[in-house]
């Protein structure tokens, strides 16, 4: 018998292992302000207030009130309502936000600051107070501190272009494809190419556009092929276009090859991949460009027409450049005004390697031609929350339309056979500093680029005025 | 043939398997001994000595030695095997001679065993247990007639137990090992718990289970697990973890001439993926949340075998085996959220899919003359095979990805001769028709001879001719886009070789008690009808597709030493194999030079017995020599093929072994891997040109240095 309780005390021994259960910690719910700050561009506002998770049990919040020029029942007054010190807003049990109107009654005189800033002072239910503890509300239209946005580009083919203001939390959205001429407005003479499309452009050393010409194929921009004198500069530096300045001497102004790139795909690429640019060719022009008193005169024409097609543009000194469009044949309306965006969500031709195009999905471009310009700021260095104007190094500004670019994100990563598949990754150790055409300085951090299930070209963003 | 039968019978109840290779510590050395006894390829057990094919054994004392779980644990250190194992999957397979597992089957008990993509073949080494396993047998070279396709570089039989001397036999371990440094006793290192029993019901029956867990954790190196949802690659594991459960059922009868037995093996494995990549979910004004797109393999293989031997009409010996065999492998794609810990949007596919229904029966003793045996033999194999998109790239005509469902048939009938002109002098040849639905009819052929000298001097010549079938992806693969075009081939034919070995090997036994063996083997074998992807075309796109256009030359000799002096043995091998390859590149019209390039290894065993402390001491030595092979490069407009070699190694395996209480008790304590091998570097050169081209990188071998506790208790009455 003994011999049993000892073989079965071993077997017991041997059959120990279980497994340790991972607990369940996801921390405790949080309450927040959906931003930190607004400006009361109506008479009445929603003020949000969100819970992470949604309320459990009924409760209140309590609110501190700060007035700047602003008195309670004069300026403004709210409801539920308040006092000029306390603000107490119930909530239900089963939601996950909670608003309170505010009523502007007297608006601000212009320049006057005037405002009024909530603080979450408590909960009744045990929440954390974090994120947004505290929401100013201005009279006057003022820069905001912070926000998040998710920028339209349209998904795996990333469609559209979307320029963001960042002090106004703007976004203005334009199909790539909208565009494939912007003519400079500022002192230089200078013609940009569409380069979220692959465009390129090869001079032709003649000047008589009435010549038919061919496609010459080695203009084409693909893995490894194409020549980066036929792009424009990837900085952004208006000197180096690929079509030369144009001259006040007629004679010097040649005619071009434009190639116009391709289109984003039509067709719904896999999972982890993008199809910006599998879709088919744009197609040829041959242009040539004059100036016109203080502007341009754009001729072009078809490879294979012997007459020509004339338009003059003007500058424009409100925006970085008038576009035109051989598709809508006149010029459209793409940028915002120069002063009026920060960056720009978009795909791009880079120089890889030195001496390659190539062409980048999920890229963000900062309008360093209007004066925002972005650095890179690794979180070895500093944490995004801790973040302050007093870290900002104003000598990494520099004037390069690529401070964000396609740094924060990689697109492979290693599978389950160890080989690497397409997929979108995120950069989870950097962010970004911009300073603004007005000088406003914000931290930035790219918070996603491709949905849940891997679906390309769907971007976020947090940013916060320092 | 009775007496055989009951010597044979008792050999195995007693674990008494006689074999020079190492000795277990049961083992006593002396001129009298009982002759060890194969199986494999032969008309009935017989002594390794009267055996025509040159069959090598790994003995169960090695299997203990090595405190093997699973085949890679013992393939090791054989030396012509090389073992490669994928360092993400941990999935292992052997190659031997240079040609990898297509070439290579598997058996246990003679049955081919059944793999995600094979049957024998491409068998995943680490899903091969080894707890109720008697012996092991390998023959190598062509062994078509006798075990049919794709038995072209060799055979390894699993000769598993199916009876016991005692009425009851329990018997329990538990094994910890580390992984390199790592270990802990939930989260790290490899836990593996096994239980035995068996009893003898009655006179004539016979039943065993067996169940063991092998628990391999994650091996982290210098990656950091689950729960780590930052993007700097940090997540995951270098090596996955693996959990495996098996359970093995044995159920025996036996009565005069008489003995049947079914076998009932399960596998079930779940190997886990844990993606690098962190994705956040925006939860503004709240921070970020976490969660990776993670990923599970799940297999399960069912194992059936029905044997029955028995004799017909007095004379005629019957041996008819019947097997149903499924092994299916689940991909199961998972979200990992890092807040909760928890998994989400669970999603399980069929990833690969085997489904066997085999026979195979021999009849022999049909002369009824001592001079002249003949063996006639069937193998019916039924194979029903699915293969998911995502395993290769199977598209149709539209891009859409689909899954290759087929079935396979093949119907063979096989005859050997066994002629023995004298009691030295035995000639065999063969000869195997095989029916098959999807391909040409196929047919294989051997012949071997044997010679016993005086003085323990034993000759062998052998040649044989055998065939590979193409498999799954090099006859579906359809993966045509604007970018690739890479398609395979339904009219492949099968790919042919011819296999030549010559051997001479000599027992000694000096009256000092010194025992001696040793042997040298030599051979060479042609494939041709390689199959291998081939670049067709360069407009509009660069055109791959499957061809018989390679051709594969091999040539080895090697010699196996043994030593047995009191409580000392010792065994030396040495093997110098040299591959010919030529590759084709369709479009340029070049082809790669054809040199042999050799690799030469070496491993060696020594073991020391302390009787009066129930003790051993055993040390494994393997040296993997530099390997060698070219590799086509070619990009359009220029061949290119380079010579990619990756380095030599050694690797050490070390084990002390005591029992206690009349071996009631057993504990064990190794090491393997001791010098510590944990990268390879590869390097590439070009043959073309020179320098243009040339690479390097690593090789991920193994988890480095890792050491074993083993403890077991057996109880026997």
């Amino acid at each position: 018998m003994k011999k049993y309780l000892l073989f079965f005390s071993f077997l017991l021994l041997a059959l120990y292992s279980c497994k340790d259960d991972n607990g369940v910690d996801s921390g405790p719910a949080a309450v927040s302000f959906a931003v930190p700050s607004a400006n009361l561009t109506e008479e009445v506002t929603d003020v949000v207030i969100s819970f992470s998770q949604t309320t459990s049990a009924a409760g209140t919040i309590t609110l501190g009130v700060a007035e700047t020029e602003a008195e309670y029942g004069v300026d403004y007054t709210t409801s539920p309502a308040g006092s000029a010190s306390q603000l107490t807003v119930p909530f239900e049990a089963g939601v996950s936000k909670v608003v309170f109107k505010f009523n502007k009654l007297v608006p601000a005189v212009e320049g006057e600051v005037k405002n009024v800033k909530y603080t979450i002072n408590a909960i009744s239910t045990n929440y954390e107070i974090k994120g947004n503890t505290t929401t100013v509300l201005n009279f006057n239209e003022t820069a905001l501190t912070g926000k998040s946005l998710a920028p339209q580009v349209g998904g795996p083919s990333q469609a559209n272009q979307v320029y963001i203001d960042l002090s106004s939390g703007a976004m203005t959205t334009v199909p790539r494809i909208s565009w494939d001429l912007g003519f400079y407005s500022g002192n230089e003479f200078r013609v940009i190419l569409n380069n979220s499309v692959k465009m390129s452009a090869k001079s032709l050393n003649s000047t008589n556009l009435a010549t038919v010409v061919t496609e010459d194929n080695t203009m084409l921009i693909s893995q490894g092929s194409g020549s980066v004198d036929q792009i424009d500069n990837p900085t952004g530096v208006i000197t180096g276009t690929a079509i030369a300045e144009v001259s006040a001497n007629d004679a010097e102004n040649s005619v071009y090859l434009i190639n116009l790139g391709s289109n984003p795909s039509s067709t719904v690429p896999p999972l982890g991949s993008p199809a910006a640019d599998s879709g088919s060719h744009r197609g040829w022009k041959k242009v040539r460009i004059l100036r016109s008193a203080n502007g341009y005169k754009f001729q072009y024409a078809d490879l294979n027409a012997t007459t020509f097609n004339e338009v003059i543009i003007d500058k424009n000194a409100a925006f970085n450049f008038n576009f035109f469009s051989f598709t809508a044949n006149a010029a459209v309306n793409v940028e915002p005004q120069k002063e009026k965006w920060d960056l720009n969500f978009t795909t791009f031709t880079n120089i890889f390697g030195g001496n390659t195009p190539y062409f980048f999905p999920d890229f963000v471009v900062n309008n360093s031609r209007g004066g925002a310009l972005a650095y890179s700021v690794s979180t070895a260095d500093f944490s995004f929350d801790s973040f302050t104007m007093a870290n900002v190094d104003q000598s990494k500004f520099i004037n390069d339309q690529r401070g964000i670019g396609s740094s924060w994100r990689g697109t492979s990563a290693p599978g389950p056979d160890g080989n690497p598949m397409s997929q979108f990754v995120l950069k989870t150790d950097v962010f970004y500093v911009l300073k603004d055409p007005a000088g406003n300085i914000y931290k930035i951090k790219m918070t996603g680029g491709a949905l849940p299930n891997l679906e390309r070209g769907h971007p976020t963003f947090v940013y916060s005025l320092l | 043939m009775r007496i055989k039968s009951l010597i044979f019978s008792l050999c195995c109840a007693n674990g008494f398997v006689m074999n020079a290779q190492v000795d277990s510590l049961e083992q006593s050395i002396d001129d009298t001994r009982l002759e060890e006894l194969v199986i494999t390829g032969q008309f009935e057990p017989q002594s390794i000595k009267k055996s025509v094919h040159n069959v090598r054994v790994i003995s169960d004392a090695d299997i203990k030695n090595l405190a093997a779980n699973n085949l890679t644990d013992v393939l090791n250190q054989y030396l012509n095997i090389s073992v490669s194992s994928n360092e993400q999957s941990g999935k292992s397979s052997a190659s031997l001679f240079g040609l990898d597992s297509q070439y290579f089957k598997v058996l246990i008990d003679n049955i081919p065993v059944v793999s995600d993509t094979g049957l024998g073949t491409n068998v995943d080494l680490t899903q091969i247990n080894l707890d109720n396993v008697e012996r092991i047998e390998i023959i190598e070279g062509s062994m078509g007639v006798t075990h049919g396709a794709n038995a072209v570089s060799g055979i390894l039989n699993i000769i598993t137990k199916k009876s016991s001397k005692y009425d009851w036999e329990l018997s329990a371990s538990v094994q910890e090992e580390t992984l390199g440094k790592e270990f802990s006793f939930f989260d790290k290192g490899r836990h593996i718990q096994s239980f035995k029993a068996s009893h003898n019901l009655s006179e004539n029956w016979y039943a065993s289970v067996g169940v063991n867990r092998n628990d391999k954790r994650g091996f982290f190196d210098d990656r950091k697990g689950i729960d780590h949802p930052v993007n700097n690659d940090g997540r995951g594991f270098r090596q996955l973890p693996k959990e495996q459960l098996t359970t093995n059922t044995t159920i025996g009868y036996q009565k005069d001439e008489t003995r049947i037995f079914y076998k009932f093996d399960y596998l079930n494995e779940t190997v886990t993926f844990y993606n690098p990549v962190v994705v956040p979910i925006v939860n503004y004004p709240f921070p970020e949340t976490y969660f990776s797109h993670d990923k599970r393999f799940l297999t399960n293989r069912y194992f059936h075998h029905l044997n029955y031997y028995g004799k017909l009409f007095n004379d005629l010996i019957f041996n008819v085996s019947l097997s149903h065999q499924k092994q299916q492998r689940d991909e199961e794609f998972f979200q990992y959220h890092f807040a909760e810990k928890e998994e989400r949007a669970n999603d399980r596919n069929v990833y690969h899919s085997k489904e066997v229904f085999y026979s195979t029966g021999t009849v022999t003793n049909i002369t009824k003359s001592k001079k002249v045996d003949l063996q006639l033999g069937y193998e019916f194999v039924n194979e029903n095979s699915f293969a998911n998109a995502s395993t290769g790239v199977f598209l149709d005509n539209v891009s859409q990805a689909n899954g290759i469902r087929k079935r396979l048939e093949n119907y063979d009938v096989y005859a050997i001769a066994e002629l023995n002109f004298t009691d030295r002098f035995s000639l065999r040849p063969g000869f195997r028709y095989s029916f098959q639905s999807k391909f040409d009819d196929q047919y294989s052929y051997s012949i071997g001879s044997r010679y016993l000298f005086d003085k323990g001097v034993e000759a062998r010549l052998s040649a044989g001719y055998a065939y590979r079938t193409p498999n799954f992806d090099e006859l579906y693969t359809y993966m045509v886009d604007s970018n690739h075009n890479i398609q395979g081939n339904q009219d492949l034919v099968t790919e042919k070789s011819n296999y030549i070995e010559a051997n001479v090997k000599k027992n000694t036994s000096f009256k000092s008690g010194l025992t001696m063996y040793n042997s040298v083997s030599s051979g060479l074998m042609f494939v041709d009808d390689r199959i291998s992807t081939v670049l067709i075309s360069q407009e509009p796109t660069l055109s791959y597709k499957y061809i018989n256009i390679d051709t594969y030359k091999m040539w080895n000799i090697a010699s196996e030493n043994r030593f047995g002096y009191k409580n000392w043995n010792f065994s030396a091998g040495l093997s110098l194999i040299g591959v010919s390859q030529q590759l084709s590149n369709n479009v340029s019209g070049s082809t790669s030079d054809d040199r042999f390039l050799y690799t030469f290894n070496i491993n060696t065993a020594l073991s020391y017995q302390l009787p009066e402390y129930q003790t051993q001491f055993t040390v494994y030595f393997k040296h993997n020599g530099k390997t060698q092979e070219f590799a086509d490069i070619s990009s359009p407009g220029e061949s290119n093929f380079v010579l990619s070699e990756l380095e030599s190694y050694n690797w050490i395996d070390a084990s002390v072994r005591k029992t206690f209480f009349n071996g009631k008790f057993e504990t064990m304590i190794g090491a393997r891997n001791l010098l510590n091998v944990v990268t390879l570097q590869r390097s590439t050169t070009s043959s073309i040109g020179g320098g243009a081209h040339s690479a390097s990188g690593t090789t991920l071998l193994g988890v480095g240095r890792s050491y074993f506790v083993k403890l077991t208790y057996n109880l026997n009455f």
